[in-house]
């Protein structure tokens, strides 16, 4: 921020890496007014507004790894349900298969890995609605 | 869909939050119908086991669709970004291919239950147990909406 922006109050554009900020400054009591201070960062780095364009060519190797992976524990979770082989814990196996299989089409085919915190938070945010639906239930379901 | 704004600007990253979020509903969705699921089958475990052992072959084969077809879509996406646009769209077809055989299972599936009688509201269902009578419904609905899911999304592909 410079001086002059702290000086006036007034929004300020600053020109950073080519890259353009709206900041709105800090010092309200020069406007008689009490403005936010919105110091989003959400058009910086991490959030690119265009598909990768770089000339470096995607291996398709990891994708078949992936899917072979998914295909092995597709298999696991089947034989857990089959075979029973681990009695009582047999849903906690199926669900911790079922989250791991997630976990790798979310990072391999999702390349959620890639995206913004933005994208990151959203998916914590839904995660959390509907594990708090969940526990909520079952402790409904159970206590009644 | 690549339309254009007047300033020939594309809003790569509304179009990218818009999928994430529809994703994320779908997660709810699914999640809420999961979560009845488990319920009942917590209390009316046998009726449950016993019903679900019939469909084991062909979820599972329906399963190794559903990973396959993600495979192929998320290779192609790869193979836009390569500008090898041949292989994106044979690797779509893969999945389209996918989608279709998908429903043809379900065909298959639905229609030896729909043959016996089990359907929501048939007097064979009707007659069975409180646990099996849920156990159908709850197929009915569950697969029936992953089916009009996969229909629409495998009919969206731009190709």
């Amino acid at each position: 921020m410079t001086v002059q922006t702290m000086r006036t109050g007034l929004p300020a554009m600053i020109l950073q890496d080519s890259k353009i900020r709206i900041v709105l400054a800090l010092c309200g009591h020069c406007l008689d007014l009490s403005v936010s201070a919105v110091l989003s960062h959400y058009l910086g780095d991490d959030d690119v507004n265009e598909p990768q364009s770089s000339s470096v060519t995607i291996a398709y190797r990891p994708y078949i790894n992936a899917c072979a992976l998914l295909l092995v524990l597709l298999a696991c979770t089947v034989m857990v349900a089959k075979l029973n082989l681990l009695a009582q814990y047999s849903v906690l196996a199926a669900l911790g298969i079922s989250t791991v299989k997630a976990g790798v089409v979310l990072m391999r085919f999702m390349h959620l890995g890639a995206e913004g915190r933005l994208i990151k938070l959203m998916l914590v945010m839904a995660v959390a609605a509907l594990s708090a639906i969940i526990a909520l239930t079952f402790v409904d379901v159970l206590y009644r | 869909m690549m339309e254009k704004t007047i300033a020939g600007h594309i809003d790569y990253k509304g179009k990218k939050i818009g999928m994430w979020l529809f994703l994320f509903t779908e997660l709810l969705f699914f999640g809420g119908m999961f979560l009845m699921y488990s319920i009942f089958r917590s209390r009316y475990r046998r009726n449950f086991i016993c019903c679900a052992e019939e469909n084991l072959l062909l979820g599972t084969i329906n399963t190794v669709i559903l990973l396959v077809s993600s495979c192929a879509i998320a290779t192609a996406v790869a193979a836009v970004r390569n500008g090898n646009q041949r292989l994106a769209v044979r690797l779509q077809m893969v999945t389209i291919a996918c989608g279709i055989i998908f429903l043809g299972i379900k065909y298959v599936e639905w229609a030896a239950k729909i043959d016996v009688g089990l359907y929501p509201d048939s007097a064979a269902l009707l007659a069975q147990g409180k646990g099996t009578i849920l156990f159908f419904s709850l197929y009915y609905v569950m697969t029936g909406c992953m089916g009009c899911m996969y229909w629409q999304e495998s009919g969206s592909l731009p190709l």
